[in-house]
């Protein structure tokens, strides 16, 4: 039962990030910083699930958002499904799920995640990416609070 | 818990080497100007929802603009209608000539020019990063790879990948653009507009006593079979010299801010 409503939510959720990453991302730029919505999923996500259910979550997300980018696929896929297996560590670690470390701990696999990607696809400008990257942690930071709060909610509900 | 963490490994491997593969496939059908099938599939179960999301967000925006400005709108449009009935005669003027060169050009055995249907289309998604827009028409609008997109300030883009309801757009400074363009001096400066991430652009001029200056117009120069003349691109922001090349560089700066579009025109 808990497998069936782990991979319902991920699949609900990674269809309303990537719809969302295309119309709500770029209306809500703050200073031309978009957030990056299934990346902050898959770091809430991760936080909550298994390490293999977060590494598979992570796969798809990239796959979705390099589809829908329309280039770098393999990329897309490959730093994802690196953060969702960290991600999905972070049990190991000891980490406590809670608001703040989602928050952390979603900036951190953003961060993390671009660079992988700056490695894999080097963009134009340095001084431009690193800026967007730093950005977009802050802001997919402040978004893994809302994320959390809905998530630890249908995850973590007693019986599931 | 309980699994081993070999096992996990293992599927993050397994995982991996799928995106590569679909990398692969991606890649593949982006060189036709095509659109893979995972790619296809995902597009059309997310734009619907996307679109839809997008409307509501801008109609619920419209709505508190109009409710805000009702009255500096009201005039708006009415300077608009009476500006627009005065543009209907000089475009009747306008079409009369343009059928009368392609008549000439038709007799003369010459292709017919670029850019003369116009496809209205709203942007559905922009990916900065990539230097890419989504357009909610496709191959059933008929458009298709290589043809230009423009917005009221100019040239924006090119088409890069169609499926039969949306398109990619690569925008001006996209790295692997290379659009034909030439300065608005007379005579002009011809050169190839090449992207350099980002906003940036530049061209490169083979002779280095090239006659252009900081803040000259840039717009194509039409040497193409589907992206016209005359299209305004952007402004030179700066000129580099690079003697040993034998080159010099016009570093060029585009008209439209490629953010914040969200209609625009693909040219047929």
């Amino acid at each position: 039962m808990k497998g069936f409503k782990v991979g319902l939510t991920a699949l609900i959720g990674l269809y309303l990030a990537s719809a969302l990453q295309q119309s709500f991302a770029p209306r809500f730029a703050i200073f031309g910083i978009m957030p990056d919505v299934p990346l902050a999923f898959v770091a809430v996500f991760s936080l909550l699930a298994s390490r293999l259910a977060s590494t598979v979550v992570g796969f798809f997300a990239g796959a979705m958002q390099g589809a829908l980018a329309g280039v770098n696929l393999t990329h897309y896929v490959i730093s994802r499904t690196l953060a969702g297996f960290f991600g999905g560590s972070s049990a190991a670690m000891g980490l406590q799920p809670n608001v703040a470390v989602a928050a952390l701990m979603t900036a951190v696999l953003t961060v993390a995640s671009q660079i992988l990607l700056f490695f894999l696809a080097p963009p134009g400008g340095i001084g431009r990416f690193l800026g967007d990257t730093i950005g977009a942690a802050m802001y997919n930071g402040v978004l893994a609070i809302p994320v959390y709060a809905l998530l630890s909610k249908i995850l973590a509900a007693p019986g599931s | 818990m309980k699994r081993g963490r070999g096992t996990d490994v293992l599927v993050l491997v397994v995982l991996c080497a799928m995106g590569a593969l679909l990398g692969r496939m991606q890649s593949q059908s982006r060189d036709k100007g095509l659109v893979d099938p995972f790619s296809s599939v995902v597009l059309k179960l997310v734009n619907p929802m996307s679109g839809g999301i997008g409307r509501a967000m801008d109609g619920t925006r419209d709505f508190f603009a109009g409710v805000f400005s009702a009255p500096s709108l009201r005039a708006q449009v009415r300077r608009l209608k009476s500006e627009e009935s005065a543009m209907a005669l000089y475009q009747e003027r306008v079409d009369a000539l343009d059928l009368e060169i392609e008549e000439l050009r038709r007799l003369n055995g010459m292709a017919r020019r670029a850019g003369q249907i116009r496809i209205a289309a709203d942007v559905i998604g922009y990916t900065p990063r990539e230097n890419r827009i989504m357009l909610g028409v496709g191959s059933g609008q008929g458009v298709a790879p290589g043809l230009a997109v423009a917005c009221p300030e100019g040239l924006i883009g090119v088409v890069s990948t169609v499926t039969t309801s949306s398109c990619q757009v690569s925008l001006l400074g996209s790295a692997n653009l290379l659009i034909g363009a030439m300065t608005a001096r007379k005579p002009p400066s011809v050169g190839l507009l090449q992207g350099a991430g980002g906003n940036s652009m530049y061209i490169d001029f083979n002779d280095p006593k090239t006659d252009v200056k900081a803040g000259d117009l840039v717009m194509t120069s039409g040497f193409s079979e589907k992206i016209p003349r005359g299209l305004i691109v952007g402004r030179v922001l700066s000129v580099e010299d690079n003697p040993e090349m034998g080159q010099r560089r016009a570093n060029v700066f585009p008209t439209a801010n490629l953010g914040s579009i969200r209609e625009v025109i693909v040219l047929r």
